[in-house]
């Protein structure tokens, strides 16, 4: 039975070939979206793409029965998308009409003597599952989380597979058994690149749904899609103290979190600002960490972050070893550094 | 499968009724992971989450501008079925309640629960919108809302802030992806409200006493007949380990020091704008 990707956008492209090729079965991709998104698809190894389409005005939402129906017919033994609102409406209707189990927040893909081999994480992030599915299964792979698990080497140089972690699709990503995510973390080299697939074009009615404004979101507060963000906890003194932090976030340009006690126990910032098990999981480019020791309620709203900075005075505490970067030291001494060295650069920071 | 998608921009009747759906199940902040790997839920207790909080507020206001009923939908173990859990939308405003409370949907997979909500939305017919909760805790509760959505036939929108519902359709404003669009729905569809939609205000005692005359209808699981759906053969538990990061310490003793230090690492990623060179 065949592998089918549902992709829609270029960011995880990269993540779920390398997912997809772990299962060793030939790749179709159903990409809803324009030319050049299929043709790099097509230039990643897999076997075939079916391009459907897209208008300008239609979300990728509206494109979900038919795909489905166009799915379906093929009776894949496995199909993949990535965890974002557009791949999970995709995958959800595909995995209605194959009455198939749909697992989310995957992490891992492999194939095994008994069937499909998946990890997960569960229960908000605090421990993982691994399942053997016999029959056809659709999963939304984590590509946050799974970007952030294959950072096995530094930063720039190449990974295991040779790729650069790039969005972009690797030629030969294919190969079959090449494990970019399987439980053991094998992975092997790079081989000839194959030659792009054929891409063929189906036209799906989509429903109406209409698109009548479409903007960047501002600084608006939300964390979910923030580039930078500065997270505070309880090396917080005083609410009164919150101004810092404030002066921080703006000098960065970023929104502001913080940990449990800040929100639900002290009440000093609402409840929309806490990051961790119980609150939001954040996947911002920069996650600035002032006064929170690194406990796992709060660091695993945290694991999709690129780069983890933490300001601590305890040079015990976990962030330290679970930071990229770790300042230690009092952050009422070094938050003013912080911002008085940005301001002296010449303005505000830009938001990428 | 059961398409519902209406065919043209025809008028809403005032038949048509809102429903939400929403979950009532274990939150992960009391769960523990054992040795062994496995979650012990022993200590979580059941809640809505914001998420539905905010979808039952936005349903409620979408059934008064249409002029028709909200009804609360759940849909899991025996636990969704007692008196605190359909107390909990009742006294958020829907109208009624009704409930598929089976032991067999304890922890439930996301398409046999996505698959029960859509033939309970089919057995209480003229429905024609559907709000979901979505936020924090609860990830198969979203994935289900993308199935019941692919069950019925009709769009899912995710990351709805804000919705108005009119006799023609449905303006939805919503946030994802580091967008914000203003959409229009023709006709049925699934809504899933983030928590950040706003939080109403928690219920009063009017609201409490009053959902204690509100009616709660039960439908039995094995009327539905929804087909099962393989859940797969666990082999490994564990729990979760921190992602792989640099770990590179820099001593704040000197605090302008350390601050130097590590902007320029962090300018030397590409992490911070040409400002600020």
């Amino acid at each position: 039975m065949s592998t089918y990707l549902l992709i829609s956008r270029h960011r995880g492209t990269a993540e779920l070939l390398r997912a997809a090729s772990a299962i060793g079965e030939p790749i179709t991709t159903v990409v809803v979206g324009d030319r050049a998104l299929a043709d790099e698809v097509a230039a990643g190894g897999v076997t075939g793409v079916r391009r459907v389409p897209r208008a300008d005005d239609t979300p990728v939402e509206a494109y979900a029965a038919g795909v489905a129906s166009l799915v379906a017919r093929a009776e894949p033994g496995a199909v993949l998308a990535s965890d974002d609102a557009g791949g999970r409406a995709l995958l959800g209707a595909v995995a209605a009409a194959l009455v198939a189990p749909v697992l989310a927040e995957v992490t891992a893909v492999a194939r095994t003597a008994h069937g499909i081999s998946v990890t997960r994480a569960v229960a908000g992030g605090i421990a993982t599952e691994t399942r053997t599915f016999a029959g056809p299964i659709a999963l939304a792979l984590d590509v946050s989380r799974r970007r952030a698990s294959e950072r096995a080497t530094p930063r720039g140089a190449p990974d295991a597979a040779g790729a650069l972690g790039s969005d972009a699709p690797r030629s030969g990503a294919s190969q079959p058994g090449r494990v970019g995510g399987a439980p053991d973390g094998n992975d092997a080299a790079a081989t000839t690149p194959e030659p792009a697939a054929t891409v063929e074009e189906v036209a799906v009615t989509p429903l109406s749904v209409t698109v009548l404004d479409d903007r960047p979101a501002e600084r608006d507060g939300d964390l979910a899609t923030a580039s930078r963000i500065v997270a505070v906890g309880r090396g917080l003194r005083a609410k009164d103290d919150l101004g810092l932090i404030a002066d921080l976030a703006d000098a960065l340009d970023a929104e502001i979190a913080c940990s449990q006690p800040l929100s639900d126990w002290l009440g000093w910032l609402p409840s929309d600002r806490l990051v961790g098990v119980t609150g939001r999981h954040v996947a911002p480019d920069l996650y600035v960490v002032l006064g929170i020791s690194g406990q796992p309620q709060h660091t695993e709203g945290t694991r999709g972050a690129s780069t983890v900075v933490a300001v601590n005075s305890d040079p015990d505490c976990p962030y330290v070893r679970e930071a990229d970067y770790a300042v230690v030291g009092d952050l009422y001494a070094i938050v003013p550094e912080l911002i008085a060295a940005l301001e002296t650069a010449g303005g505000r920071a830009r938001a990428r | 499968m059961a398409v519902r998608a209406r065919v043209g921009g025809g008028e809403r009747g005032q038949q048509m009724s809102v429903v939400v759906a929403y979950a009532w199940a274990e939150l992960p902040q009391d769960a523990t992971v054992r040795s062994d790997g496995t979650v012990d839920w022993t200590a979580a207790k059941p809640a809505l989450t914001p998420g539905d909080a905010a979808a039952i507020a936005r349903g409620r206001e979408a059934a008064d501008a249409l002029g028709t009923e909200c009804i609360g939908l759940c849909a899991g173990g025996p636990s969704a079925g007692t008196p605190s859990a359909t107390k909990a939308a009742l006294a958020r405003g829907v109208d009624r309640a009704v409930v598929v409370a089976d032991a067999a949907l304890t922890f439930a997979g996301a398409t046999r629960l996505g698959m029960v909500l859509a033939a309970a939305i089919d057995r209480l017919g003229d429905v024609d919108l559907v709000l979901t909760g979505e936020g924090p805790g609860v990830s198969d509760a979203a994935t289900a809302a993308a199935v019941l959505a692919g069950r019925l036939g009709w769009p899912l929108l995710s990351g709805v802030t804000s919705v108005t519902a009119d006799a023609s359709g449905t303006t939805v404003e919503r946030i994802g992806d580091r967008r914000a669009q203003r959409l229009r729905v023709a006709g049925p569809a699934v809504l899933a409200v983030s928590d950040q939609a706003g939080q109403p205000a928690p219920p009063g005692m009017a609201d409490v006493l009053a959902a204690a005359t509100k009616p709660v209808g039960r439908l039995e699981l094995s009327a539905l007949r929804v087909p099962e759906v393989a859940p797969g053969t666990v082999t490994a538990t564990a729990k979760a380990e921190p992602a792989a990061r640099r770990g590179q310490v820099i001593d704040g003793a000197d605090a302008a020091e350390a601050a130097s230090r590590l902007l320029v690492a962090l300018r030397g990623e590409g992490l911070l704008g040409e400002a600020d060179r």
